[in-house]
């Protein structure tokens, strides 16, 4: 999952890009609210945190203009503004969460997989193809009660492509949502994560049925029903 | 505050004053014997003007009976007839008189008399002796006597002269009756008079009051959660305007006061949560990936986080000693304040000017009296500041000459940043121009400490803009401002 980290202190952006990306997701980071604005308006987040006391245009602004845009992003609001109509008027903007600094990390974690999960309109926090299961917390993914090991980038397809189940999903779509903007992924990378992740889930269910389909030119379908 | 419930709990209350009350109580105290010596003098006036015509009247009568009396060789004759005037020999109500010849034995005397007799109490024939007697039966009188000289074109009183002596009188029960009926009208009139006036300023007063009651209640639902203005300046009348204006001000000044204190404030909370929440970040991130390469970076983060905190904090207790009243103050030196300024310059573009040129317009030497510390302070904070918030590539000017036995100081530095409007809120605590002045080193404390250092030293912090020109300046306090 992609997110987009709108923060003017460099500090914060260190520590926030560090955690995310450690979380698994794919982190951008600006540090204002101009080039937050056009960064947003990529449409290739899952998720915005967004400050609000920025230098240039303010945070809310970045999110009245990126809804009157037409964007749909999830966007969380972290800012050390506290009192209740601060969040009301952020909320009534367009905000989907907001978090007051000081915040614990962890919880700024939960909040993203909520919003996250949202998005996908996905329940909990497990994602269920047939006898596969994602464990989008715990980054755990299990075919047939057997545990399977991915890498981080492998894991990140299997989840973009589990949030989207059923749907097909072209490789610009995957690498717009699992890579940041200072990734340059090569042009067969995605095929060769999807060779590799598919290898892995047969391998798990003793060669089972293959949950990856390919759509020639098109993409990737991850469901249970056989192409 | 529980010492404050105790105070007033152990008081004395103060008497209520109502000014209503006072003025009515003062004017009527003023108005009633100003009715009353009124009310005596037209009486006066008018019982002397009735007693005149009164006896002018009886004079008449007097010199008429007088014409009477003639004079023969041998003999003065009264020719009165009793039956063509019989008021002189009524029973009820009669005239009285009594004519004596010049040797003083008795002419003639009214029947009305009884052979009673009347004062010779004699004037002029032009200016009759008017009095009042009480006869022998008891009955008052009122009386004209003149006399005049018996020889027609004598003198009155030439020698060899004689003169006849007439007294007239009349019962004085219907001069007295009408005196009465007078008093009681003229008192009447006073009594009426004196409640009337009393109740036109009862109720002028009250009207009055009404526009003083209403500024008071417009006064009193100024409520602590409504400090705003009065509202009163409708009808407010012109003597109490400059009271309410004053009161409009006084809650103009409480309300920027309590504003700025509510900035304060907010700007102290997200102060202290910015670098706490990057504290709070960087250590739980180093804390789940310990083994991470951005663990090393996130510890050496949460370090500056805390020198950062520290200095901020340095800086409210800086200003929290400098506003203090009961802190001590050194006691004002002589020093070079050129070589204190040279000093700070140094010390403070070796640290942060970076590529900014700092030009130095000071004398060679600047011997004040006055408290060095302070000056360092003032001078420290004013050259950061305008270094800070100076371009990469800007100019800092610092001038500094002698005014009078105290010195002017002035920082120039260039900013596209503020305009007229932000300029008024620059000294205020913790204040910045929005996120472009953020920063590790500053927290929008620098103005407010050399405004509380001045105030401390007796001198005058203006700041003024000029275009893009920021100017800072210090100098000796202008008495009577």
């Amino acid at each position: 999952m992609r997110l987009l980290v709108i923060e003017d202190s460099p500090r914060l952006q260190e520590s926030l890009k560090t955690g995310l990306t450690r979380s698994g997701f794919a982190v951008d980071v600006v540090g204002d609210g101009d080039r937050g604005l056009i960064f947003a308006r990529r449409g290739v987040y899952d998720v915005i945190i967004l400050d609000l006391m920025l230098p240039g245009m303010d945070g809310l602004e970045v999110l009245q203009r990126l809804r009157e845009s037409g964007s749909e992003a999830q966007v969380l609001i972290l800012t050390a503004k506290h009192s209740v109509a601060e969040r009301v008027h952020g909320l009534e903007l367009g905000a989907d969460d907001y978090l007051p600094k000081p915040f614990a990390f962890d919880e700024l974690v939960a909040r993203v997989h909520a919003l996250v999960r949202r998005t996908y309109a996905s329940k909990g926090r497990s994602i269920e193809i047939g006898d596969l299961t994602l464990d989008t917390v715990g980054r755990r993914v299990e075919r047939a009660g057997v545990e399977i090991d991915l890498t981080r980038r492998e894991y990140r397809v299997l989840e973009y492509l589990a949030h989207r189940k059923g749907e097909t999903v072209t490789r610009i779509e995957i690498e717009d949502h699992i890579y940041n903007e200072n990734r340059l992924p090569g042009s067969n990378a995605i095929e060769s994560a999807i060779s590799v992740i598919r290898k892995k889930l047969k391998h798990a269910n003793g060669d089972g049925g293959d949950l990856i389909h390919t759509r020639h030119g098109i993409g990737y379908c991850l469901d249970d029903r056989s192409a | 505050m529980t010492l404050l419930r105790d105070r007033h709990a152990g008081a004395t209350p103060a008497p209520r004053i109502s000014i209503r009350k006072y003025l009515l109580s003062r004017l009527l105290c003023l108005i009633l014997p100003i009715v009353a010596i009124g009310v005596t003098v037209h009486w006066s006036i008018e019982g002397r003007l009735l007693r005149t015509l009164f006896d002018e009247s009886l004079a008449d009568k007097t010199k008429s009976l007088a014409s009477l009396i003639t004079e023969h060789p041998d003999s003065i004759r009264f020719n009165f007839a009793d039956e063509f005037m019989p008021e002189y020999s009524r029973e009820e109500d009669p005239y009285y008189f009594q004519i004596w010849r010049p040797d003083g034995s008795v002419l003639e005397r009214s029947v009305s008399l009884r052979g009673d007799d009347l004062p010779r109490n004699l004037g002029r024939i032009d200016a009759p002796r008017s009095f009042s007697t009480t006869l022998e039966s008891g009955r008052e009188i009122r009386c004209v006597g003149i006399r005049f000289p018996i020889r027609q074109g004598a003198e009155l009183d030439a020698p060899g002269a004689g003169s006849v002596g007439i007294v007239l009188g009349v019962d004085a029960a219907d001069l007295n009756a009408m005196l009465a009926q007078g008093r009681f009208e003229v008192g009447l009139t006073g009594l009426i008079s004196a409640l009337g006036i009393s109740l036109v300023v009862f109720l002028a007063l009250r009207r009055g009051a009404r526009l003083l009651q209403r500024v008071s209640s417009a006064v009193a639902d100024v409520g602590p959660g409504l400090i705003a203005h009065s509202g009163a300046d409708g009808d407010v009348p012109e003597e109490i305007r400059p009271i309410v204006r004053s009161l409009d001000e006084s809650m103009e000044r409480i309300r920027r006061f309590i504003e700025r204190e509510q900035r304060f404030n907010a700007n102290v909370a997200h102060e202290l949560r910015t670098p706490i929440a990057e504290l709070r970040a960087a250590a739980e991130v180093a804390l789940q990936w310990p083994d991470s390469d951005a663990a090393e970076h996130l510890a050496e983060d949460a370090r500056n986080i805390s020198v950062q905190m520290g200095t901020l904090i340095e800086s409210l207790l800086e200003l929290a000693r400098l506003e203090g009243e009961g802190e001590p103050v050194s006691a004002p030196a002589s020093f070079d304040l050129a070589a204190s300024i040279r000093l700070v310059v140094e010390r403070t573009t070796n640290a942060a000017a970076g590529d900014r040129v700092v030009t130095l317009n000071l004398p060679e030497r600047l011997d004040i009296v006055s408290v060095r510390s302070l000056w360092e302070v003032i001078a420290r904070n004013l050259i950061e500041n305008a270094v800070e918030y100076s371009p990469a590539d800007g100019e800092v000017i610092v001038s500094l000459e002698r005014a009078g036995d105290g010195a002017h100081l002035r920082i120039d530095n260039f900013t596209a940043k503020l305009d007229a409007k932000l300029l008024e809120r620059c000294g205020e605590r913790l204040w910045r121009n929005a996120a472009e002045d953020r920063s590790e080193r500053h927290f929008g404390l620098g103005l407010s400490i050399v405004d509380a250092a001045c105030q401390r030293i007796d001198h005058e912090f203006e700041c003024a803009l000029d275009g893009q020109r920021f100017i800072a300046s210090v100098r000796h306090a202008r008495r009577g401002r």
